[in-house]
């Protein structure tokens, strides 16, 4: 037999293509965790300056008895001690470009998918950050470096926190393999805490950064959780509300400096703006945010060191 | 044009796709960030070869965290770490010398050092920590020595006295968290019996933390001669 059509002849001199683009886009494996509500947020005021400083007021005192029915000259003045916080807002940016290919060529990656993947970045950045906080710490708990997290540990941080008067819930971010190493003492665990309906719960899979709630604390993973100790271990964190705050300062007030055309995005949070190339027939979309991370108060945190 | 030889090409082996020397990095990797060392009192861990040693914060370096401005400038940073009460362990403090060291190749003089990455961004490392690359591009970290080199500087921030002493409290008050450690696993031992082995390394650091106290003033009271018995108990207030 000669000249069958066969689907590689085709291929080879016209009549089919190798391979046919889907629709159809996957996302490649990473991790979405997005850890900015676990901040108070401070609200940017541009008042001209670069920095943003919040006040923490005194702490209420209880009264004091006086010596004298007739006297009150006695009473001495309290301390009124307020504290503060500052947030440095610094620019941070990233940068796609594109050829002109691209939109004549058809495919599935345009410039709004490469937007929409700039915006998903924000959260990804705040978490880096919000991770970058907790090293500097000053209180710890651990089974010890080079030790997996166990129970007793998480204990330790509850208790910790619980004595320094801070209200829950908690919130717990711990790397990955701090929580295999958790959810693995926590199965192994008989007696009461081996009874406790949270303890499965604990221990079911779920989506990214929320892992679940157990014994009051809500646990949270993220590969931003930081190396410390030569990387020997990692240090998540156990906190409250009102340990660290952050801010993002108004994206838009920079847009006024973007010639409109070349404006793709502007909000509170981000702008993303376009710039030509011609000589090299390229289009860059550039994002930036202008956010700022702080420890508002380190006693309402606690630093959990286990092994990597 | 005339014809025209091209001189000194430049040299790649042909299956080498990226620098030796630098480590790869994509954009899943999370690049150790520029960082300086700073000490709470409160902050010793007992090492089972160097006795107490100070457990060291990290102040890491990020432009918009805890006031580090787009200039990478930590003296809010610092400033804040010492109002906490730490202690900020300088790279430039030549008490980080060594005897006899070179500073040019001092181990733990300007501790903060870096590795170039295929991003081009600096990977900034700790004492004694040294990267291995894979053929495949994985950066496995030589962690068994390097925690050892980093108790070295531990050990030597305590005994060039760069940080405060510890108090002879911190050592009641850790050592009786140890002991409640002890006394949780012992409780639970019983019926978690995988909890042995724990207990064994728990009660071993506790008899280590009660018969070898290296704080100056047990010290003193040894040798004075006066009797040195379990760490003094306190309470913390503030």
């Amino acid at each position: 037999m000669a000249n069958e059509v066969t689907a590689a002849a085709l291929i080879a001199e016209g009549g089919l293509v190798s391979e046919i683009l889907s629709d159809l886009i996957l996302e490649q494996l990473y991790d979405p965790t997005d850890l900015t509500s676990l901040m108070i947020r401070v609200p940017w005021n541009a008042g001209g300056s670069d920095t943003i400083r919040s006040t923490l007021d005194a702490i209420p005192g209880a009264y004091s008895a006086r010596t004298s029915e007739t006297d009150g000259s006695n009473i001495a003045n309290a301390a009124y001690d307020t504290g503060k916080f500052d947030l440095v807002p610094a620019g941070y940016s990233r940068k796609y470009q594109l050829t002109d290919l691209l939109p004549i060529s058809g495919g599935p990656i345009q410039v709004e998918r490469v937007a929409a993947n700039l915006v998903a970045g924000v959260g990804l950045t705040m978490t880096d950050l919000l991770c970058a906080l907790f090293p500097a710490l000053s209180q710890d708990v651990g089974p010890g470096s080079g030790v997996d997290l166990d129970v007793s540990s998480i204990y330790d941080a509850q208790f910790q926190l619980n004595s320094q008067s801070v209200t829950g819930p908690y919130a717990c971010v711990l790397h990955p393999q701090q929580i295999n190493d958790f959810q693995n003492s926590l199965r192994a665990e008989a007696g009461a805490i081996q009874f406790q309906a949270a303890t499965a719960e604990m221990l079911a899979a779920r989506g990214p950064g929320f892992r679940g709630t157990w014994n009051g604390i809500q646990f949270f993973q993220s590969d931003s959780v930081t190396k410390v100790n030569t990387n020997a271990d990692y240090a998540g964190a156990m906190f409250g509300a009102g340990a660290f705050g952050y801010t993002l300062a108004d994206a838009r007030l920079a847009a006024g400096h973007i010639p409109p055309g070349l404006l793709y995005l502007a909000n509170e949070a981000l702008v993303i703006e376009m710039a030509r190339d011609q000589t090299n027939f390229m289009t860059s979309l550039i994002a930036s945010i202008f956010p700022a991370v702080v420890e508002i108060e380190d006693l309402r945190g606690v630093e959990i060191i286990s092994d990597v | 044009m005339p014809a025209h030889t091209l001189r000194a090409p430049k040299r790649q082996t042909p299956t080498e796709t990226r620098d030796p020397d630098l480590l790869p990095v994509d954009q899943r990797t999370k690049i150790g960030q520029r960082f300086i060392y700073v000490h709470y009192e409160s902050a010793w861990n007992y090492h089972a070869e160097h006795g107490w040693l100070p457990k060291l914060s990290k102040l890491i370096a990020v432009p918009g965290v805890n006031g580090v401005g787009d200039d990478g400038s930590l003296n809010r940073v610092i400033n804040g770490a010492t109002a906490k009460g730490g202690t900020v362990i300088r790279p430039e403090d030549k008490r980080l010398l060594q005897s006899g060291e070179d500073p040019e190749e001092a181990e733990f003089y300007q501790y903060g050092r870096y590795y170039s990455t295929t991003s081009g961004e600096r990977w900034w490392i700790e004492p004694g920590a040294e990267p291995t690359v894979t053929p495949a591009g994985r950066i496995i970290w030589n962690t068994d020595e390097s925690v050892i080199v980093f108790a070295r500087f531990c050990k030597h921030l305590r005994d060039a006295s760069i940080v405060e002493p510890i108090h002879p409290l911190v050592i009641a008050e850790k050592t009786a968290n140890q002991q409640a450690r002890v006394e949780d696993l012992q409780r639970r031992a019983a019926i978690n019996p995988h909890l042995a082995t724990k207990l064994a390394e728990a009660l071993a650091v506790l008899e280590a933390m009660r018969s070898q106290p290296d704080d100056p003033a047990t010290k003193a009271d040894k040798k004075a001669g006066r009797k040195v018995g379990r760490a003094r108990r306190g309470s913390v207030d503030g």
